[in-house]
């Protein structure tokens, strides 16, 4: 990696604008939205729902393109790739961990191998030995992410018998099976309750720190930000970055002019 | 007070004691115990009890027939509901329309305050987290969990605050929004009219 590269963000948006036309109505979804993500870091988009937590994320993984404004990953600006180098990077930099499951019956340890078996078509032309060899190492990374997030014991189970925390564990482990750069997390903290949120959170946190990588997590719960380093706001289209304004309890109003009446 | 005095005859600090632990979210300050005694007395609602000043005693506040009565009758009345006083509600309430713009940047400004915040409440959770470096929630010291419980709170007060003002804000971009294509039909409508005038 060059020192160029080494210097930008992980993740930088510069000024995104989204709108989807609705009918003769246009939804816009973001404007002018800038953020960046360093590595080691966790920024939190704190919003309710409907308020485009979703679009931003997906644009940020590149699965969405913007109307406007640039999304660089690794300093390479997304909207440059072509298709094939575009999935090589979603697939091996950037994960994805959402609350979806695997929508089919499958044991969890080869849900979490998913990411790890993408891009492997040049194995269909070695010996079967080698694909049994293959087919071992993934099952191991696969485990090691398990037992990383501490769902070792989750391994055998099927989606539909687990719990939520399981459920977001296993997505996580998912996630980080590949060892990505940049970790998108999509609401999981929605359908947990506090102590958990927390336990989720510093796993997250440490995990980052450990691996330099970037965590952009959306969350509809103001309770989910309190272990992150950064929370940003995300409302009407406009992201907030936080705190800009100076804490206390006495609040500046900008004059409203109340009392200034028209006199004639 | 009124209620505390009946329920058992006190001295002044005991009373003013009693009333701070029962309700202590209401936060009153030590001098509002005894100015509502001695409005209480004032009113022949209590009276003080007989006290042997040469024994040194402290005099004892007693409810009159007529403080029971009083006392009574409050708690028979119906209650007020409860009510908000947001000096920013007033001010949408009191809101012209050319003052929107005003408005809006006060709603914001409101908002970051409140972002503010929570962020101070996330500093402190983290602060103490990194200080139990590795540490589960789980194994976290038993103040630890407790201050928490506390910040989880605080968060959900300022989250929801926050959800409220943002969305009022982009409810009142939207009526600018309005208000600005409207004008901007009036004035092309007017530059038509005056084309065909010409």
């Amino acid at each position: 990696m060059s020192t160029l590269k080494g210097a930008s963000e992980l993740l930088e948006m510069r000024n995104v604008s989204k709108r989807y036309r609705r009918g003769s109505q246009i939804l816009r979804v973001l404007e002018g939205a800038s953020l960046q993500v360093g590595r080691g870091e966790v920024v939190c988009v704190l919003g309710t729902r409907g308020q485009g937590k979703t679009t931003l994320l997906r644009i940020a993984a590149g699965m969405e393109s913007a109307d406007e404004g640039t999304v660089s990953f690794d300093g390479q600006d997304l909207a440059a790739l072509g298709d094939r180098e575009l999935s090589r990077v979603l697939g091996r930099k950037i994960a994805w961990a959402g609350k979806s499951g695997p929508g089919i019956r499958t044991r969890m340890l080869d849900y979490v191998a998913m990411p790890l078996l993408v891009g492997h078509g040049e194995q269909e032309r070695v010996g079967l030995r080698k694909r049994w060899r293959a087919k071992r190492d993934v099952d191991e990374r696969a485990m090691a992410a398990l037992e990383r997030v501490g769902a070792a014991g989750c391994a055998g189970q099927q989606w539909e018998s687990m719990s939520d925390w399981e459920r977001a564990l296993v997505e996580l482990a998912q996630a980080l099976a590949g060892e990505p750069a940049l970790l998108l997390v999509d609401d999981v903290t929605d359908a947990l309750g506090i102590r958990e949120t927390d336990e989720l959170t510093t796993l997250l946190s440490s995990v980052a720190r450990e691996s330099k990588m970037g965590v952009l997590m959306s969350v509809s719960d103001a309770q989910a930000t309190l272990l992150s380093d950064r929370i940003m706001t995300l409302a009407g289209g406009r992201l907030t970055q936080g705190p800009q304004a100076p804490a206390g309890n006495v609040i500046e109003f900008p004059d409203l002019g109340l009392s200034r009446r028209d006199v004639s | 007070m009124l209620g505390l005095v009946i329920e058992q005859p006190d001295h002044g600090f005991s009373l003013e004691r009693r009333l701070e632990e029962r309700f202590a979210a209401a936060r009153f300050a030590y001098s509002t115990a005894y100015s509502a005694l001695r409005r209480l007395k004032k009113d022949g609602l209590v009276r003080v009890a007989e006290a042997d000043p040469a024994a040194g005693e402290e005099v004892t506040y007693e409810a009159t027939q007529k403080g029971v009565e009083h006392f009574r009758n409050w708690v028979r009345a119906p209650t007020s509901a409860p009510v908000s006083r947001e000096e920013l509600h007033a001010k949408i309430a009191l809101c012209e329309p050319r003052e929107l713009p005003r408005l809006i940047a006060a709603v914001h400004t409101e908002e970051l305050a409140c972002i503010a915040e929570l962020d101070r409440i996330r500093e402190r959770m983290v602060a103490e987290a990194r200080l139990g470096d590795g540490r589960t929630v789980a194994e976290a010291q038993w103040s630890q969990l407790m201050d928490r419980g506390v910040a989880h709170g605080e968060a959900a007060f300022w989250g929801g605050r926050i959800t409220q003002l943002s969305q009022l804000r982009s409810y009142l971009e939207e009526l600018r929004g309005e208000a600005e294509r409207r004008a901007l039909e009036q004035h092309r409508r007017g530059q038509a009219h005056g084309r065909r005038s010409a």
